[in-house]
């Protein structure tokens, strides 16, 4: 990997970072899902993974000091972003297919939570944690379909022009 | 016009999500509850018996008459417990038991249940008995 690579990759992550911080009174609301589509549309799965590795790092360190029982089902959620878009989606940019993927992404997000909420807090019964986690999963749920409809291809194609662009600069001025 | 559809139901399908949780999640109109509260030993603190109306919540019930924390939105202990939009406050603290929310919570016992709703989701029924007790993370419930 490249050093311009690299660099786009640290300013993915204090991007995704600082809207979420930003957002963080809204429960659930975030462009979180929304930018990490959009990364992983214009880097490749490797770079997207240590994209998601460094902000997942980060956003536990920062919120919750590394604590595995966040750390693990984050890391592992996010993840499926990258492998079903390189896989299932069979990289697409179209934005409602995409858009109806990160509706679902928002409750199978919430659903990895669960099995660890459990183990952390000694909690037996699965369906009550369930049910009380439906209010968030619908919130983001809604919130990546309704920002992945409406922003990801200008983003997308704002993303992927400079991507090409600054290719190109970089290595005129390498040469 | 494809994408002008599928934003109203997602739309209409959070409103009606939230109307339908809404319409399960109301308190009796009056009644009595009882609030005990559980230090890190396992003494009892406190025990008291209060009367609500449908315009009470449990939150309200304990903020007037216990001295409480809740977590900001870094999880830090801050006496300011503003209702949060969508969601339950997280509380942190009732008189002199204080948790980090990391290594340690109050868990809420519902007619001895373990209540997975938050302060703020919990409905009051007439002769409900709420625990509040420390517990650590990872500890037997």
């Amino acid at each position: 990997m490249d050093t311009k690579k690299m660099m786009m990759i640290s300013l993915s992550i204090a991007i995704i970072f600082t809207q979420e911080q930003l957002l963080v009174f809204l429960p659930n609301v975030q462009l979180t899902v929304l930018l990490i589509i959009v990364f992983v549309s214009v880097f490749s799965f490797k770079e997207s993974i240590i994209l998601i590795t460094g902000y997942v790092l980060l956003d536990s360190l920062y919120m919750g000091g590394l604590n595995p029982f966040y750390l693990v089902p984050m890391m592992l959620a996010w993840y499926l972003i990258p492998i079903s878009y390189h896989t299932i989606m069979r990289r697409t940019t179209n934005e409602v297919k995409l858009a109806l993927f990160a509706f679902v992404f928002g409750f199978v997000y919430g659903w990895m939570f669960i099995p660890f909420r459990m183990m952390q807090l000694g909690i037996n019964e699965l369906w009550p944690y369930l049910v009380a986690d439906i209010p968030f999963e619908i919130i983001m749920a809604t919130t990546g379909l309704l920002t992945v409809l409406w922003i990801y291809k200008p983003l997308y194609n704002l993303m992927n022009e400079i991507v090409l662009t600054k290719n190109l600069v970089a290595t005129k001025s390498y040469k | 016009m494809k994408k002008v559809i599928i934003s109203v139901a997602a739309l209409v399908f959070l409103a009606g999500s939230f109307l339908a949780l809404s319409y399960f999640n109301k308190s009796d109109i009056e009644g009595t509850i009882t609030i005990t509260v559980i230090d890190e030993i396992g003494d009892t603190v406190s025990t008291k018996e209060l009367d609500f109306t449908s315009e009470d919540t449990l939150f309200d019930l304990l903020d007037q008459n216990f001295e409480v924390g809740c977590a900001n939105s870094s999880y830090q202990l801050s006496s300011e417990c503003e209702k949060i939009l969508f969601t339950s406050r997280v509380l942190m603290k009732i008189d002199d038991v204080e948790t980090d929310w990391i290594n340690n919570y109050i868990a809420i016992y519902e007619n001895n249940e373990y209540s997975l709703l938050g302060i703020d989701n919990i409905i009051l029924n007439d002769g409900d008995v709420f625990v509040f007790e420390y517990k650590t993370v990872g500890g037997d419930n």
